[in-house]
């Protein structure tokens, strides 16, 4: 047996993974060469150090602790509500349906800010186009406005309106509110690539 | 792996039959005696392959609720300390991933080694030089070399139920366990 083929096996040697001819074949090799006998030593000593590893075994009272809190991490996983199973498991993927409704949340307070202001009524728009210098008449978007009213927000809005500076905005800022008007007027916005909440995923 | 740690003797493989009976019956004394039983056993593990005491704290309570939640799935057709030690293995070898990508932010690191309190006296005692090489050395294995390493140099399993518990074939486990030791051979060569 050459020196390389005993260095190649000096671990299943030392494990006694070889058979009993091969064992003794290499046994007969390293106590004649002092080259692999070096080898093997080297190896019984990496193994001596890798004992001390720095685990220490922790105190009884360790364990008294240990347990404190895994009793505890049982009851809190036990409060968690029955209809969100795995919630951990789900936040990545919830994270873009939060997402979604805190942009249609901020989306509807931008867009229906001049939409409410557009109800006001004729003492705002004068307001408005007064302060600003604007000599143009206030143009309030028909669909717009149709929108609001047909959802009842009538009293309250115009109150609101009256109340505020920037009452009514020209014509090239009202087309940039009719895309949440839209999102607010139909239900179809919500994201549908991972199922509505409660269907499929939460409610397994 | 002795017959005291594996269970394979009859007097306690009958005994962990009836744990397991009383478990999947929600009988929570027999929960408080398989902690008892496998606690440090499942925390030694975890910490040989995290290396941290949190960590391997974390991951020894988190395998001890799998086995609460799932005793039910348990069928017998492997040991109960060879299922539980699968489930702490795979949790350490997930935790082990999630702290590599964590230790991209070094503070953070830095932050959760030096929150280690019981470990500083022994390893200042052993010498922290060898200790921290050692520590070094185990921790550049690939996990699955790491964890069949533990098993068998730390836990004396032998490849068969390493293979169990690591879900790969006797011949694998072996072939990692060679080469986990002839790289920890070259790495820590140098220490007298």
């Amino acid at each position: 047996m050459r020196c390389e083929e005993v260095h190649k096996r000096l671990v299943e040697f030392m494990e006694g993974e070889l058979s009993a001819a091969d064992t003794a074949e290499m046994r007969e090799h390293i106590d004649a060469c002092d080259e692999c006998a070096a080898e093997l030593a080297a190896f019984e000593r990496t193994m001596l150090l890798l004992e001390d590893d720095g685990y220490v075994e922790p105190d009884p009272f360790y364990w008294t602790r240990f347990e404190a809190g895994l009793r505890a991490k049982i009851r809190d996983k036990g409060r968690r509500p029955a209809f969100v199973p795995g919630i951990d498991r789900l936040a990545p993927r919830l994270a873009p349906v939060v997402a979604a409704v805190l942009l249609f949340a901020v989306g509807f307070g931008v867009g229906i800010q001049p939409v409410l202001n557009m109800v006001a009524g004729d003492s705002g728009a004068a307001t408005f186009a007064e302060s600003a210098g604007d000599e143009r008449d206030p143009v309030v978007s028909p669909r717009s406005k149709s929108l609001v009213e047909s959802r009842g927000f009538g009293g309250q809005v115009a109150e609101y309106a009256s109340n505020t500076a920037d009452t009514l905005r020209p014509e090239g800022f009202d087309s940039a509110i009719d895309e949440p008007q839209m999102i607010l007027a139909t239900d179809e916005s919500w994201p549908t690539g991972e199922g509505r909440l409660g269907e499929g995923t939460l409610g397994r | 792996m002795s017959d005291n740690v594996s269970g394979r003797s009859g007097q306690a493989r009958e005994d962990t039959v009836r744990l397991v009976e009383r478990l999947k019956a929600g009988d929570e004394r027999a929960f408080e005696e398989l902690v008892g039983t496998y606690r440090e056993r499942l925390y030694r593990v975890a910490w040989r392959i995290l290396r941290d005491d949190e960590s391997a704290e974390d991951a020894a309570q988190e395998a001890f609720i799998k086995v609460y939640r799932h005793i039910a799935r348990f069928e017998g057709r492997s040991s109960l300390y060879t299922w539980m030690y699968r489930i702490t293995v795979n949790i350490a070898l997930n935790k082990l991933k999630r702290d590599k990508f964590r230790q991209m932010v070094p503070l953070g690191d830095m932050i959760r080694k030096d929150r280690n309190p019981r470990s500083d006296p022994a390893r200042a005692a052993m010498g922290a030089e060898i200790v921290d090489r050692v520590r070094e050395a185990v921790e550049t294995l690939p996990d699955k070399q790491r964890a069949v390493f533990t098993l068998k140099f730390y836990e004396g399993m032998s490849h068969k139920e390493i293979a169990e518990v690591v879900g790969c074939s006797e011949g694998t486990s072996k072939a990692n366990y060679f080469h986990a030791v002839r790289k920890l051979r070259k790495l820590l060569g140098d220490l007298r």
